[in-house]
């Protein structure tokens, strides 16, 4: 039996469960009039295919009609390992950093990649260290979190710089535990329910592995993700289980969605400075 | 991983060896296992920044937190060549949240 997804945030957000059932033995991506393509729609959709290749899944996919996406989503390689054969070679344009897979901390290549791609887009250095500070921290989480044990998430990342529009887009995306199974999985929760959770997620030194004062601590990333954020007129949107927030300048804002993200789906906003 | 034990048992861990954008906690961990194998109660260490361009916070908690567990002292981490303001704010907020500022 086949399943079909379009490129609908809400289908992509819950299909993993879907494709992990076991009761289906091919996809059918249908992307044939996808109306854009930015880097958190890359990440959730290489990430998927990757969950139905290693289901066993046979992955078909109608490529967008649109050369321009099909051309950005080719080279980026969203369609390796699927029946359609991109008819140009996969490269990595400078303009773009990578779609690239996370299955450990190791950033260093992250980092230098980042800071040259990123860096043609005029940012200042100092504000583009930040900037990559952020997008690492976030990949860090991936790899420490997501997995059903601790160092052994994946997913997939990816960014670019669009000066014209004078920002800067990165996109994250896990098909992991999530951020609540995380909490759950380490008995962290104490009391609180997934809203509570994803809303104090940000907060300094909350984390799904808190260990008492004195003894070491976790929950720094995040906090250092939201002070930029804040300080920098950024825009985070998270969405993992029955909720999406999003932080801001403003705040952090919490909603509770009909749907259930599988894993965590991360797209972060970032102006040019 | 260079070290330096010197008569005055200052150990002086070049963080560049690990690379120029340090992030990661394994990193972290790794670094200390490599260079620190005694007790570190009663030596100093200085992090030596020379030639790093970024650190991210996770990495220095990690590194603060296994220098601590190895022994060392509050008020024992020192620096040097730390020209970035961000880092060393972020090594200076590290270092108060672990108890291993000067005055802890």
């Amino acid at each position: 039996m086949e399943l079909v997804i379009g490129a609908n945030d809400e289908f992509l957000a819950a299909s993993p469960i879907s494709i992990k059932s076991g009761l289906y033995d091919a996809l059918h991506l249908d992307l044939s009039l996808i109306g854009y393509i930015r880097p958190h729609l890359l990440v959730r959709l290489r990430t998927i295919i990757d969950l139905a290749v290693n289901c066993g899944l046979r992955v078909r996919i109608s490529p967008p009609v649109r050369t321009d996406y099909r051309d950005y989503a080719g080279r980026m390689g969203l369609f390796e390992g699927t029946d359609y054969n991109y008819p140009y070679n996969r490269n990595e344009p400078h303009t773009f950093f990578p779609l690239l897979k996370i299955n450990n901390d190791r950033n260093q290549q992250v980092y230098e990649d980042c800071m040259r791609v990123l860096g043609l887009s005029n940012v200042t250095s100092n504000y583009l260290r930040l900037v990559v500070d952020a997008f690492v921290e976030l990949a860090d989480n991936i790899y420490f979190h997501s997995g059903t044990a601790e160092n052994t998430g994946w997913g997939y990342i990816h960014a670019q710089a669009n000066p014209l529009a004078g920002d800067i887009r990165l996109g994250l995306s896990d098909v992991g535990i999530g951020i609540y199974g995380s909490y759950e999985r380490t008995g962290q929760l104490r009391g609180r329910n997934e809203v509570q959770v994803m809303s104090d997620i940000f907060n300094e030194l909350e984390s799904s592995l808190n260990l008492i004062p004195g003894r070491g601590y976790r929950g720094v990333g995040l906090y250092e993700v939201q002070n930029f954020l804040t300080q920098h007129t950024g825009h985070l949107k998270v969405m993992s289980g029955n909720v999406t927030v999003d932080v801001n300048q403003m705040g952090i804002y919490t909603v509770t969605n009909a749907f259930r993200t599988e894993g965590t789906w991360i797209q972060m906003r970032v102006p040019i400075r | 991983m260079d070290t330096n034990e010197s008569a005055n048992k200052m150990i002086n861990i070049v963080l560049v060896m690990a690379g120029k954008y340090l992030s990661g906690r394994s990193i972290a961990k790794e670094l200390v296992d490599n260079v620190v194998h005694d007790n570190l109660a009663a030596v100093a260490v200085e992090l030596d920044f020379e030639g790093v361009e970024t650190c991210s916070q996770s990495f220095l908690s990690e590194l603060i937190y296994r220098l601590k567990e190895k022994g060392l002292k509050p008020g024992s981490v020192h620096s040097s060549s730390l020209t970035n303001e961000t880092v060393a704010i972020r090594l200076k907020n590290e270092l108060k949240r672990l108890e291993m500022g000067p005055s802890a």
